[in-house]
């Protein structure tokens, strides 16, 4: 589970490496919302607060976190994330993002399987 | 910024009014505020009547010392404990290192760990792991559940064999009260030292009784930032490092005795008016969690009985919390925040991490006394109103409506 590609059939992407939450939390919102139950979402995530934010967000809205797994930040040596809109071209394993703030070079990795809304 | 409709005239091109001043900043963060105003005085005067070194043997310095010993006499009957079982020291954070260094280095030729619970204050968890650099077993997190009281279970097996045993009488984040007389049984039953810090409930609610060593800070109760640590006769307790003469040999410097005087006439001003001020700052915090429950996708975190009674907070889930702050403050409603992008370190607050409570778009309400905020009760109730048009507003910019 330290590999930062999507494990087999899970189909759905959300690489928000560099961004800031609660960005990982609304692009995985926005992106479950429009899949049917049952449906698996993998997100790639470098903001500590997704680690925290993401389970509490499966939790309020039903869905089900099945597996989380962090590795060190390796972008740069390897294609890195397939997603839509990664707009931080050229990103070291630093991690700095574009408000000169740190992450802690740990890539959580996520897989939730989407619950219809609920509420 | 709109004016409350009851604010006086319209505003003219004439200059302004004494009666036309605008609304009052409303301070909803009590982690530091004005001093209680008797206290205040106190401090003026004893500026000039207290000054001395109370070590010093000419007539100036024992007057300081009369005085600084009337002052801890004062704290140590509040606390129910005997004065020389009270030391002062400069803040509340140095007081609890000093605490956790005085048990941990009395029982320094024993092994096992040192537990604290998951939402301790940093100072502690970051004593615990300094000990687990050490040693991987001398330090041990014990869980908490979803409102922030720690798992008795989990600590039930932690503390035989322990060393030490920190757990809060209330977490100042989230408010939450801990099962003190059963955490300390399990302490007594294993023969391990229980530290309690008191330093955001003492002047809120009853102090605790139950625990070996405790605690808190005179700001908490209405005072200047002073710290105290109470240590029961009979626990173990000795400092490593340089010899301390100050305090019961528990601090390198006796404290500046006007502080102390200070902290002790607000503790007797704050304690004759506890029960009013709890029953009107619990009816407050239940007003504005009863609004915010209106507010879709706001999660209020922290138990809601056995909590503190000044103390409120929430989490606005897909709201950016940096906003949410910066759009009160413009209403100007002074307010703290837990979340990460609010604070100059990388993580979001541990204790919400801990509780499993949403990091973000968290927002924390703590009411001042209303010694030193007599309007709190109006700021209370603009808060309520301007909260959920603020959430609303950022979650339409965002776009995160319906999500």
């Amino acid at each position: 589970m330290s590999e930062d590609r999507p494990p087999e059939g899970s189909g759905h992407f959300v690489d928000a490496r560099g961004e800031r939450c609660p960005l990982p939390v609304i692009r995985l919102a926005r992106l479950a919302g429009a899949l049917e139950p049952g449906a698996l979402v993998t997100l790639l995530a470098t903001d500590p607060a997704a680690r925290h934010d993401v389970p509490a967000w499966c939790r309020m809205r039903g869905h089900r976190l099945l597996s989380v797994s962090e590795a060190p930040d390796d972008r740069g040596s390897d294609e890195g994330g397939s997603d839509e809109g990664r707009d931080d071209g050229g990103r070291d394993d630093e991690g700095r993002d574009d408000e000169g703030r740190d992450d802690d070079g740990r890539v959580t990795t996520m897989v939730i399987e989407v619950r219809g809304r609920v509420g | 910024m709109s004016r409350a409709p009851d604010e006086g005239p319209p505003p003219s091109a004439t200059p302004v009014a004494a009666d036309r001043r605008p609304p009052a900043r409303g301070l909803l963060d009590a982690a530091a505020t004005p001093l209680h105003p008797v206290a205040r005085e106190v401090l003026h005067a004893a500026v000039d009547q207290a000054w001395a070194d109370p070590r010093r043997l000419y007539s100036e310095a024992r007057q300081a010392a009369h005085l600084l010993e009337t002052a801890r006499a004062t704290v140590a009957d509040g606390l129910g404990v005997r004065p020389a079982e009270v030391s002062f020291l400069p803040d509340g954070p140095t007081a609890l290192s000093t605490a956790l260094d005085g048990v941990l280095h009395a029982r320094r030729r024993r092994p096992g760990p040192l537990v604290a619970s998951a939402v301790e204050h940093r100072v502690a968890l970051e004593r615990l792991e300094a000990e687990r650099a050490l040693d991987p077993d001398a330090g041990r997190v014990a869980r908490v559940d979803r409102l922030g009281r720690v798992d008795l279970a989990a600590l039930g097996e932690l503390v035989p064999g322990a060393r030490a045993v920190a757990v809060q009488h209330a977490n100042g984040e989230v408010g939450t009260l801990q099962p003190l007389p059963e955490v300390h049984e399990v302490c007594r039953g294993a023969g391990t030292p229980l530290v309690v810090d008191a330093q955001a409930s003492l002047g809120r609610v009853a102090p605790p009784a139950a625990y070996d060593v405790l605690v808190g800070s005179a700001s908490s109760w209405g005072g200047p930032p002073l710290g105290v640590l109470v240590v029961r006769e009979g626990a173990g307790f000795a400092l490593p490092g340089p010899r301390r003469e100050a305090e019961g040999g528990r601090a390198l410097a006796a404290p500046w005795v006007p502080l102390a005087l200070a902290a002790a006439e607000a503790w007797q001003q704050t304690a004759h008016d506890l029960e009013e001020e709890r029953a009107e700052a619990h009816a407050l915090i239940e007003r504005l969690r009863q609004g915010l429950a209106a507010v879709p996708d706001v999660e209020v975190v922290g138990d809601p009985v056995a909590r503190l009674p000044h103390v409120l907070t929430f989490s606005a889930l897909y709201v950016d919390a940096e906003r949410l702050v910066g759009a009160l403050d413009r209403e100007g409603l002074a307010l703290a925040s837990g979340s990460a992008c609010t604070a100059s370190t990388l993580e979001p607050s541990h204790v919400l991490a801990a509780m499993g409570a949403l990091t973000h778009g968290n927002v924390r309400v703590t009411l001042p006394l209303r010694s030193v905020a007599p309007d709190r009760a109006e700021q209370v109730e603009r808060l309520a109103a301007a909260l959920p048009a603020a959430v609303e507003q950022i979650r339409a910019a965002l776009g995160v409506r319906g999500l």
